[in-house]
C-alpha cells in the first residue's frame, strides 16, 4: 500500500484579492480580501446570506466573481472553471449519486482522471478506510445514514489528491453528537494529510474547536480575520462579539475612569481606554457571561443585582442578573444560587465599542 | 470559460439554441404569419356569366361567385361591388354583347390571347394608362352537344371608352370572369363573420367543446376523487384502463360509435331505432369519452397529492369531511383539475375526426378550415386561413385564462405522508363499481366494436354476420406499407422531439442566456395553441415552393409530429431537470469533468426514465395523429391512421380494412403502453401542471 503522505509544498495557499460579487442588483460580496496559508485550515464563519458560500463558490469556480481575483500560490484561477482546478468540494447535501454505488461514487474522480482500474481500487479503499468505512463499496447511497453519506462525499473529494479541500457546511443536516465527532474526524484527517482547507459553517462553536483561523463575516463584508482566540477574547467588533460566542452587550457612558450604566453597574476600566477625550460619550461595553466573578462584600465590584431567573445547563448555570440596566446581565458558572439572591460581580475581561 | 472565449459558434449550447430557434421561429411563426397574411389577402373575385338569349338577360351563376356582391338594377343590367365599393356594372340589353361600364374604374388595353382569353387590365379611374395594377380574365365557353365545350365563336372586345368596354360572344356562352387583383384588407373577415355557414362553425366548435369538457369534467373529476379518497380493489387496474383509452386514436371513438348507431348501424337496425347518433349530440357524446381520460387521470394526481396531514388539520380545527372536501382539499387541487379540464377543451375544440365522421353536415371550425382549404386549391386559401386565425385566437384566449387563473395558484404540497384512503361501506362499494363499470364500458365501447367488426364481412357499406379473415387478407396486401410509414415517421419524430426537448430543457433551466433562454421558452410553447388543422395549413402554404418544396413527403409529416410534440418533450424534460438538485453536477465538475460530460454521466441517466416515459407516451400519441397527417399526406407516405379515416368516410370505403387497420393501430398502440405502465406509474409523465 502506497503511503500517500504529502509534503506542505503541495498544499497550496489562496489570496482572494478585492472580491466582488452580485446577482442582478443584490452584492453578495462586496469586496472581499483574504490570504489563505498553505496547509491551513481556514474557517469561514457567519450568518446566513454573510456570502461565505459565495465566495466559497467563487473560489471553486462555480460561480465568477463580478470584480476582484482568486489567485492559487499566486497563479490567477479567478475564471478558471472548477474541473480544470484540482479541487475537492464537499456539498452541504452531500451530493452523492444516487444511480451510484458507493464506490462507483468515490471513484469517478480517478476515472476522470484516467487512472488505471488497480491503481483506483487502492486509493478507493484507502479513501474508505481513511473515513472509517472499510467495504462499503458495493452499497447504494439510500442504503447509509446521514453520517455515512457524508464521510462518502468527503471521501469522494479527497480520493483525486486535490490541492485544496472546500467544504460549504458539511456538518448541518447532521444530529448534534455526530455533527461534533465528525468535525473533529474531519480536522485530523486536514492535518494528517496536510491539505489547505476553507470550511465554512454559521456553527461558531465548529469554527472555534477546529479552525486554524476564522474569518467572520456579515452581508458579504469580512469583519475579522483572527485565530479563535483572537475571534472570541478580542472581538473587533460587536457584530462580532455578538455572534462568536455569548455576550453581555451594555449601552451606557463613560465617566471618568469607569463605564457607567446605572447607579449599580459601573465598570472601571483599564488606563488605556480612560482617553479624556470620550469622556460623557455614548459607548457600548461587551463582556461573556464567564468573565465574571463573584465578590465578596469588602471587594470592589463592578456591578451589584438581584438574580431574576436561571436556567440550568447541566455544566454550567446561566443566571439573569438585573443591574439596572435596560436588559439584565448573563452570568454563567458553575456555582448554585438561588432566584431572588443579590450578586456582586466583577468583570474579569471585557471590550469596548465606541 | 474565460468571457473573451465565448464566441456564439464556438459554444455548442449557443449554437445548439441558435439553430433550435431560427428552425423553431420558421415552422411556428413564420407559418402561422403567412396564414395570417393569406387572411388578409383579398383576393379578386370570380364568377360565371351565363349570356343572355333571345328574350333572357344575361345572369350570374350563384354558386360561382365569389370575392363580389351582386345587385340587379334593372332586368338587363347587373352592378358588381366589391367590399361594398362599386365595380363595374353588366349591360346585357343588347344579344350577343355585353357592355362592361364602371364610374370608379378605368380599363386599359384588352387582349385576347390564342386561346381566346380576354385580359383586361384595370385601375382605378384617374390613374394613367400604364399604371394599370389588376387584371380581369374573361374566358369564354359554349356547351354545344351534351358534355361537349368549344369556345364557339371567338370574344371580341372594343374599349368605348376609359370605363367603358364592348364584347361580342357566341350564343349561349358562358362567360368566366376571373380578377386576379390582390388587396390587404380584412374583407376576408366580413365575410366569414357575416355569413351564416362561417358564423354556425364557430358555434358549433364552442357549444360542442364546451358542453363535452362540462360533461366530462364532472363525471371524470367525481371518478377521480372517489378512487382517491376510497381504497377500491383495482384501483391501478383502473388507472391503466383509463391511460390506455387515453391513447386511443380519436376518431375511433366517432367511427365506431357511427357504425353501431349510425342511420345504418348495427344496433340501429338490429333495434329497428327510429334515431340516428349522427349530429350534434352525437359529436359530443362521442367527445366526452374522448376527453374524460384526461380530466379523469390529471384530477385524480391532483387529490392523490395532496397530504393527508392538510386533511388531518382541518378536521383538528373542527370541520367535518363534507367542508373539508370543499373548502381544503377541492380548492387544492384545483390547478391540476384545471389544467385537465384546459386540456380537454382543447382537444374537444380541435378534434376534426369526430364531427367529420359522425356529421357531415356539421360544421365545426377544423372541419370547416379542411373543407374549404381543399375546395379552394388553386391558390384562394382566404376563408380556409381566416377561420384558422380565428381558431388560434380562440385558443390562445383559452390558454390565457387558464395562464391568468393558475398563475396564483400553484401549491406544491411535500407529502410527509402516505394519504390514507378510507375503506368504503359495502354499499359505496358496490356504488363505485357499478358507475366505474359503465364509465369504462362507455370508453371502450369503440374499441371492442372496431374489434369484432374486424373479423366479419362487409357487404355494400352493411356488416354482415359471416366470419372472415378477408379484411385483414386485404390490409397485408394493399396497405402493409402504412404500417411502415407510420412507424417510421413515429419513430423518427419522437427521436428528434425528444433529442431536441431534452436540449432546450437544458439550455432554458441550466444556461438561462438572457434573450435567447426567454424565447425559446415562449416559442416552444406556441404549438400549443396551433390546431392540428391549421399548423398543417401554414405547412403547406410555406413548404410548396422550391428551395423547401416538401408538401407530400415523408419529412413534412415528420416535422409536423415534431412540432406538435416538442412542447411536450420540454416540459417533462425540464421538470426532471427541476427535480435534479444542481449540486449533483457541481460535484462532478468539482471532480474534473467538463460541462458536457458531468451532464451526460449524471444528470443525463438521472432523467432517463421520465425521458423514456414521456418519449413512448409521444410516439403513440404521434402514431394516431389525424389532424395534421390528413391534410400533409400523400401516397406512398400514406400513415395508418389516413388510410383508417379515408376508408370510414368515402362512398365506396372498405369499412372492412378500416377496421382491420385500427386493430393493428391498436396492438400497437397498447403492448408498448402495456411495458411503461407496469414499469412507471404513468399519469405521473401525463401530468403537465407547468402548462
Amino acid at each position: 500500500m502506497k503511503n500517500y503522505e504529502r509534503n506542505d509544498a503541495q498544499a497550496v495557499s489562496v489570496t482572494i484579492e478585492n472580491v466582488v460579487k452580485k446577482f442582478g442588483s443584490f452584492q453578495a460580496l462586496g469586496g472581499v480580501s483574504l490570504s489563505i496559508r498553505s496547509g491551513e485550515f481556514f474557517t469561514l464563519l457567519g450568518p446566513s446570506g454573510c456570502g461565505k458560500t459565495t465566495l466559497l463558490r467563487c473560489t471553486a469556480g462555480f460561480e465568477r466573481p463580478t470584480s476582484g481575483r482568486i489567485l492559487f500560490n499566486d497563479a490567477d484561477e479567478t475564471h478558471i472553471p472548477p474541473w480544470e482546478k484540482n479541487i475537492g468540494f464537499v456539498f452541504q447535501n452531500y451530493a452523492l449519486w444516487p444511480n451510484k454505488s458507493v464506490y462507483a461514487n468515490i471513484a469517478y474522480g480517478l476515472e476522470i482522471r484516467k487512472k488505471s482500474a488497480s491503481f483506483i481500487r487502492e486509493k478507493v479503499e484507502w479513501a474508505l478506510e481513511l473515513l472509517g468505512l472499510p467495504g462499503i463499496g458495493n452499497k447504494m447511497p439510500e442504503q447509509l445514514s446521514g453520517g455515512q453519506q457524508q464521510r462518502v462525499a468527503i471521501a469522494r473529494a479527497l480520493v483525486i489528491d486535490p490541492t485544496i479541500l472546500l467544504l460549504d457546511e458539511p456538518l448541518s443536516n447532521l444530529d448534534a453528537k455526530l455533527r461534533i465527532s465528525l468535525r473533529i474526524q474531519i480536522r485530523e484527517i486536514q492535518k494528517k494529510l496536510k491539505i489547505t482547507a476553507i470550511y465554512v459553517t454559521h456553527d461558531q462553536e465548529e469554527a472555534l474547536e477546529i479552525s486554524d483561523r476564522i474569518a467572520v463575516m456579515n452581508e458579504g463584508l469580512v469583519l475579522q480575520i483572527g485565530t479563535p482566540e483572537d475571534i472570541y477574547e478580542r472581538p473587533a467588533q460587536r457584530f462580532v462579539a455578538d455572534f462568536v460566542g455569548k455576550a453581555n452587550i451594555v449601552p451606557g457612558r463613560r465617566e471618568g475612569d469607569a463605564f457607567i450604566c446605572s447607579e449599580r453597574f459601573r465598570i472601571s476600566l483599564a488606563p488605556k481606554d480612560r482617553a479624556q477625550r470620550y469622556e460623557g460619550r455614548g459607548a457600548e461595553i461587551m463582556f461573556r457571561p464567564e468573565a465574571l466573578r463573584e465578590v465578596g462584600e469588602s471587594g470592589r465590584a463592578d456591578m451589584e443585582g438581584r438574580i431574576t431567573d436561571f436556567l440550568y445547563h447541566g455544566n454550567i448555570r446561566r443566571y439573569m442578573v438585573d443591574a439596572g440596566c435596560p436588559a439584565p446581565v448573563v452570568y454563567e458558572t458553575s456555582i448554585p444560587h438561588s432566584i431572588g439572591e443579590s450578586l456582586r460581580l466583577a468583570v474579569t475581561q471585557y471590550r469596548l465599542y465606541a | 470559460m474565460k468571457f473573451n472565449r465565448i464566441h456564439a459558434l464556438k459554444d455548442p449550447w449557443k449554437f445548439f439554441t441558435l439553430v433550435v430557434f431560427i428552425v423553431l421561429t420558421v415552422l411556428t411563426v413564420v407559418s402561422q404569419l403567412w396564414i395570417l397574411r393569406t387572411s388578409v389577402q383579398e383576393k379578386g373575385g370570380a364568377f360565371t356569366l351565363r349570356t343572355g338569349q333571345a328574350d333572357q338577360p344575361a345572369e350570374i351563376e350563384a354558386e360561382t361567385l365569389s370575392g363580389f356582391t351582386v345587385h340587379q338594377e334593372t332586368p338587363s343590367v347587373i352592378a358588381l361591388a366589391r367590399a361594398g365599393h362599386d365595380f363595374f356594372s353588366i349591360d346585357s340589353s343588347v344579344p350577343g354583347q355585353i357592355i362592361l361600364s364602371s364610374q370608379t374604374t378605368s380599363f386599359g388595353e384588352p387582349a385576347l390571347d390564342e386561346d381566346g382569353k380576354l385580359t383586361i387590365p384595370y385601375g382605378a379611374t384617374g390613374q394613367s394608362a400604364a399604371h394599370k395594377p389588376a387584371t380581369l380574365q374573361i374566358e369564354q365557353k359554349v356547351f354545344g352537344a351534351l358534355f361537349q365545350s368549344s369556345t364557339g365563336k371567338r370574344l371580341q372586345v372594343e374599349r368605348l371608352a376609359p370605363g367603358s368596354l364592348r364584347i361580342q360572344h357566341a350564343p349561349r356562352a358562358y362567360l368566366n370572369f376571373r380578377d386576379s387583383s390582390v388587396r390587404f384588407g380584412l374583407g376576408n373577415y366580413i365575410t366569414f363573420f357575416t355569413t351564416g355557414k362561417y358564423l354556425d362553425a364557430i358555434v358549433n366548435s364552442l357549444l360542442i367543446a364546451l358542453t363535452a369538457t362540462v360533461v366530462a369534467g364532472v363525471v371524470g373529476t367525481m371518478l377521480a376523487y372517489l378512487y382517491a379518497r376510497y381504497k377500491m380493489p383495482m384501483t391501478s387496474a383502473v388507472i391503466s384502463l383509463v391511460t390506455m383509452a387515453s391513447v386511443s386514436p380519436p376518431f375511433l371513438g366517432a367511427y365506431a360509435w357511427r357504425m353501431l348507431l349510425g342511420s345504418s348501424g348495427i344496433v340501429t337496425r338490429l333495434l329497428g331505432l327510429n334515431w340516428t347518433i349522427m349530429g350534434m349530440h352525437g359529436v359530443i357524446w362521442v367527445i366526452i369519452w374522448l376527453i374524460f381520460p384526461v380530466v379523469f387521470l390529471l384530477s385524480y394526481d391532483s387529490f392523490v397529492s395532496i397530504d393527508n396531514s392538510m386533511r388531518e388539520c382541518s378536521y383538528s380545527l373542527g370541520a367535518d369531511r363534507r367542508r373539508t372536501f370543499f373548502r381544503i382539499e377541492l380548492p387544492l387541487a384545483i390547478p391540476g383539475i384545471v389544467t385537465g379540464l384546459y386540456m380537454a377543451l382543447m382537444t374537444a375544440f380541435t378534434d376534426f375526426g369526430t364531427p367529420y365522421i359522425i356529421s357531415l353536415d356539421l360544421n365545426t371550425l377544423p372541419v370547416l378550415i379542411y373543407k374549404e382549404f381543399m375546395s379552394e386549391v388553386g391558390g384562394n386559401y382566404s376563408i380556409a386561413s381566416t377561420g384558422s386565425v380565428v381558431m388560434v385566437l380562440l385558443s390562445s384566449a383559452v390558454l390565457l385564462v387558464q395562464r391568468l387563473y393558475l398563475a396564483k395558484r400553484s401549491y406544491a404540497s411535500i407529502k410527509t405522508q402516505q394519504p390514507s384512503a378510507r375503506t368504503p361501506s359495502a354499499a359505496k362499494k358496490v356504488a363505485i363499481e357499478i358507475l366505474t363499470l359503465t364509465l369504462i364500458a362507455m370508453a371502450f365501447v369503440p374499441h371492442i366494436t372496431v374489434l369484432v367488426t374486424s373479423f366479419f364481412k362487409w357487404e355494400a357499406g352493411i356488416l354482415s354476420s359471416i366470419p372472415t379473415w378477408e379484411n385483414f387478407v386485404r390490409l397485408f396486401n394493399l396497405s402493409l406499407n402504412s404500417i411502415w410509414v407510420t412507424l417510421t415517421t413515429g419513430t423518427a419524430a419522437t427521436l428528434l422531439t425528444f433529442s431536441v426537448g431534452i436540449g432546450i430543457a437544458y439550455v432554458i433551466v441550466k444556461k438561462r442566456y438572457p434573450f435567447f433562454g426567454q424565447a425559446l421558452n415562449i416559442l416552444v410553447m406556441i404549438p400549443y395553441i396551433i390546431p392540428g388543422t391549421v399548423l398543417a395549413i401554414g405547412f403547406i402554404l410555406i413548404f410548396n415552393k422550391p428551395p423547401l418544396l416538401l408538401t407530400g413527403t415523408w419529412l413534412i409529416l415528420v416535422l409536423a409530429y415534431f412540432v406538435r410534440k416538442l412542447p411536450y418533450a420540454v416540459k417533462s424534460a425540464e421538470s426532471a431537470l427541476y427535480r435534479i438538485h444542481p449540486a449533483l453536477e457541481e460535484a462532478a465538475r468539482s471532480l474534473g469533468a467538463t460541462p458536457a460530460k458531468s451532464f451526460w454521466d449524471v444528470t443525463f441517466p438521472l432523467m432517463i426514465g421520465g425521458v423514456i416515459s414521456g418519449a413512448t407516451l409521444s410516439f403513440l400519441q404521434i402514431m394516431t395523429e389525424i389532424s395534421s397527417t390528413i391534410m400533409l399526406y400523400r401516397p406512398p407516405w400514406k400513415p395508418m391512421t389516413a388510410v383508417i379515416f379515408e376508408n370510414t368516410i368515402d362512398a365506396g370505403a372498405d369499412f372492412g380494412v378500416a377496421s382491420a387497420m385500427t386493430v393493428v393501430l391498436m396492438v400497437m398502440l397498447y403492448v408498448p403502453l402495456y411495458f411503461i405502465t407496469t414499469k412507471t406509474r404513468k399519469p405521473k409523465e401525463t401530468r403537465i401542471e407547468e402548462l
